[in-house]
């Protein structure tokens, strides 16, 4: 396309908040649309501030972020690591953090089991994940999370998508942790 | 016995075998004899029973094609000569129909060490059958054979690969069996080998049967002349045996 | 006389020395796992005495490693068993389980039931993968037409269906990206979908498979020989080649619907207990079968310790093992044959 002499503007995952806002604000200034983007970046930053401000945990949590059924799953390195750290909660993935360069090692049963998470965040829920298959895998029903009914379905096209609407993942994980 | 008729066998376009009508009975020895390409080791084929023909071949009166439940040993000229399998365990072939799955009776390994000593083979058993000679070759054969206990034996040239001396060993192995009941049919290029061994002869000529009959009979006949375009001659010994000799080329007797 | 004179063909000792070797890498594929537990609570346990293991280690022991364990066994003996049968019926060394396509009919079906955009064939990848195992080998089949007067043709056609799965598959991922990685680690292979499920219908296909292959075994050596020749020493052919592809097929598509494509197992195996015994009659399938389970039993602990919490694929560890062991074989055999 460079070659055809259209602008390209190529957008890299963003691995930390600090990288989403300034790729939101780098897009707009190519695009011209400066204020909006201050304006959309401070909303944002507001929001997600409220969001961690309110349902932050004072004591430190266990979680494990599922993203399919084989448990592989995303560390602290990652972007949707770091969100949940935000909210003081401690990532099982870290354990083998050293296994997968890019962030998303797959953990064994075993060891989450070892683990025992307080939260269980299921990003397969559209493969038919679900509390209920959780709990019936070997040795799982014991497992904090499963037994307080700490499992959570997180919605399918979320923590996928990486701009304004990272203030409703904020938003959705603060609700799903808090007590109330 | 063996009842042939009316036998043509057809592969692709080509004729094989025309009219070939013939009766091989039982506890004999028959010859195959023919210039190459006569159609011998066809007709062998049919009467193993793997070779699909039209007309009628019978074996006691069932039908012989694909027919599994007889008894009989085929040596062929051209084996297919697995790589990394033991002459022991080559022979031992030879009882897969009667041991069953699992492992090989005793009785079974008896009756191999004894096949392998009748055909020399003994001390080689453990030898890669793919390292063999010619001749032991055969002999391993031949013993996978013998170890069948067939009540049929069909030999397709088993000593064009022998010097004269295992020629004279597997002939005569093969003449204990046919005393112990069985019956052989072979082929051979060497009609006076044939004469020698066989009770009938059955020449053949382009997928014909040129004529049949007793040994003696055949060798003697004007017709076995023609068949090898005069160019044999047959003497008798003195103790009456005949023998067949080629004549030299512009040598008239 | 006596029968001391002929020793048997296959000496039942190896395959015994195989079986101890397995048993000794079960029980070091159940003692080993993130969460410690003393081996000798493990060893009582499995000798009924009273063993002090808390709840949780119990589920870990029963309901965890050792349905991984058995259900590695079983995938390795369907995968060894299956090549050398193979490797024997295409008189062909370099033959594999997943030489008729099933592999490829196999990825196919379990890149449908991923991408599906319902996502509710999750639960039935299995299915999904065993069906496009068996129907990719009788596509194969029905291609090659000749049946089994050529085998190299049902070979062929066994490529060309394999390649067009392939392409199907790819094509559908291309359609799906964010099916890419799911799918991308069954083709690796992953034994950690085991449970007693998992186990229970793989053992009954994977036993009825074997059984089938070991009753024929021995005629099996006889499709070393020339059809006449075979035909002669009583054994039927093409029969025997249709029973033993079927057979093993059926073993191959379950152990690929069980744990995904884990490769080079089914070459290694049996080229690893011919060679060193010297031996290609398939005599040798029980100790082939038993080597086989013992090989990916290890490997699987392999999978599960090197990169420990995480899990490493393991087919990556059975090609990793497998190639430079597999050459290892080759030279020794060029050796002895020169």
């Amino acid at each position: 396309m460079r070659n055809l002499k259209i602008a390209v503007y190529v957008e890299h995952t963003p691995n930390n908040l600090a990288e989403a806002y300034a790729e939101i604000s780098q897009l707009a200034s190519i695009t011209s649309h400066k204020t909006q983007a201050a304006k959309v970046i401070a909303s944002m930053k507001t929001a997600i501030a409220q969001s961690i401000a309110t349902k932050k945990l004072r004591k430190s949590s266990k979680f494990f972020h599922e993203l399919d059924n084989t448990l592989y799953s995303a560390t602290s390195s990652t972007f949707i690591g770091k969100v949940y750290a935000d909210f003081n909660l401690t990532n099982i993935a870290d354990g083998a953090a050293t296994a997968d360069d890019g962030g998303y090692p797959q953990l064994q049963s075993e060891y989450i089991l070892k683990s025992d998470p307080q939260f269980i965040f299921l990003s397969d829920g559209e493969f038919g994940e679900n509390a209920k298959t959780v709990a019936a895998r070997p040795g799982w029903a014991g497992i904090s999370a499963v037994a307080f009914n700490k499992v959570v379905i997180l919605p399918s096209d979320i923590p996928s998508r990486w701009g304004p609407r990272l203030v409703d993942f904020y938003q959705f994980v603060g609700n799903s942790i808090s007590t109330n | 016995m063996i009842i042939l008729e009316n036998i043509n066998l057809t592969l692709g376009n080509r004729g094989i075998l025309f009219d070939v009508n013939a009766e091989i009975p039982d506890t004999t020895w028959t010859c195959l004899v023919g210039p190459n390409g006569a159609g011998k080791t066809s007709l062998l084929k049919v009467i193993l029973g793997t070779s699909p023909y039209s007309g009628s071949a019978t074996d006691n009166s069932i039908e012989i094609y694909r027919n599994h439940d007889r008894n009989v040993a085929f040596v062929p000229q051209h084996p297919q000569i697995p790589a990394g399998m033991s002459v022991a365990e080559y022979v031992m072939l030879g009882r897969a129909k009667k041991d069953g799955w699992g492992t090989e009776s005793k009785s079974s390994r008896n009756l191999v060490a004894d096949t392998l000593k009748l055909t020399g083979l003994f001390g080689m058993q453990s030898q890669m059958i793919s390292h063999l000679s010619g001749g032991e070759m055969q002999r391993a054969l031949i013993a996978r054979a013998l170890v069948q206990e067939p009540d049929l034996i069909l030999l397709d040239e088993p000593t064009s690969a022998l010097d004269l001396h295992h020629q004279i060993a597997v002939l005569n192995s093969i003449e204990i069996l046919k005393q112990r009941g069985v019956t052989i049919i072979s082929t051979m290029h060497d009609i006076t080998l044939a004469a020698m061994y066989a009770d009938h002869i059955i020449v053949m000529q382009n997928g014909r049967i040129l004529l049949s009959g007793a040994s003696a009979q055949v060798v003697h006949s004007p017709e076995l002349k023609s068949a090898f375009d005069n160019r044999i001659n047959v003497f008798t010994l003195d103790s009456g045996r005949p023998v067949v000799m080629p004549t030299k080329d512009g040598l008239v007797d | 006389m006596s029968g001391e004179e002929l020793r048997s063909i296959w000496r039942w000792q190896i395959t015994l020395f195989a079986a101890l070797l397995l048993l000794v890498i079960a029980l070091l594929g159940i003692s080993f796992g993130p969460i410690h537990i003393p081996f000798t609570s493990i060893l009582r346990s499995f000798l009924g005495m009273d063993s002090h293991l808390s709840e949780q280690d119990r589920s870990v022991l029963f309901d965890i490693r050792l349905p991984r364990v058995i259900l590695a066994a079983l995938v390795g003996s369907a995968l060894a068993t299956s090549g050398a049968v193979y490797q024997t019926v295409f008189r062909n060394p370099l033959a594999d389980p997943y030489l008729l396509g099933a592999a490829a009919g196999a990825g196919l079906g379990a890149t449908i039931a991923i991408t599906n955009s319902h996502g509710n064939l999750y639960g039935l990848l299995p299915a999904f993968a065993f069906s496009g195992a068996i129907l990719a080998v009788v596509v194969s089949f029905f291609i090659s037409g000749k049946f089994f007067a050529e085998p190299n043709s049902l070979l062929l056609s066994g490529i060309a269906v394999g390649s067009f799965a392939t392409a199907v598959q790819t094509y559908l991922q291309q359609r799906h990206s964010a099916s890419l990685r799911p799918v991308y680690s069954w083709i690796l292979g992953e034994l950690t979908a085991a449970s007693w499920q998992v186990v229970t219908w793989s053992a009954i296909y994977i036993g009825v498979a074997l059984i089938i292959l070991l009753i024929v075994a021995k005629q099996l050596d006889g499709l070393m020989l020339t059809d006449e020749e075979a035909y002669s020493l009583g054994i039927n052919p093409n029969k025997i080649r249709v029973i033993a592809v079927i057979a093993a097929t059926l073993a191959t598509a379950t152990a690929v619907a069980a744990s995904g494509l884990i490769g080079f197992v089914g070459i290694v195996v049996p080229h690893l207990v011919r060679g060193l015994t010297h031996r290609v009659t398939n005599r040798a399938l029980p100790t082939i079968a038993i080597t086989g389970a013992a090989f990916l039993v290890l490997a699987d602990l392999g999978a599960r310790t090197l990169l420990s919490p995480a899990e490493l694929p393991i087919g990556i560890i059975t090609a990793f093992v497998g190639a430079p062991f597999f050459l290892f074989v080759l030279r020794r055999k060029r050796l002895i044959n020169q």
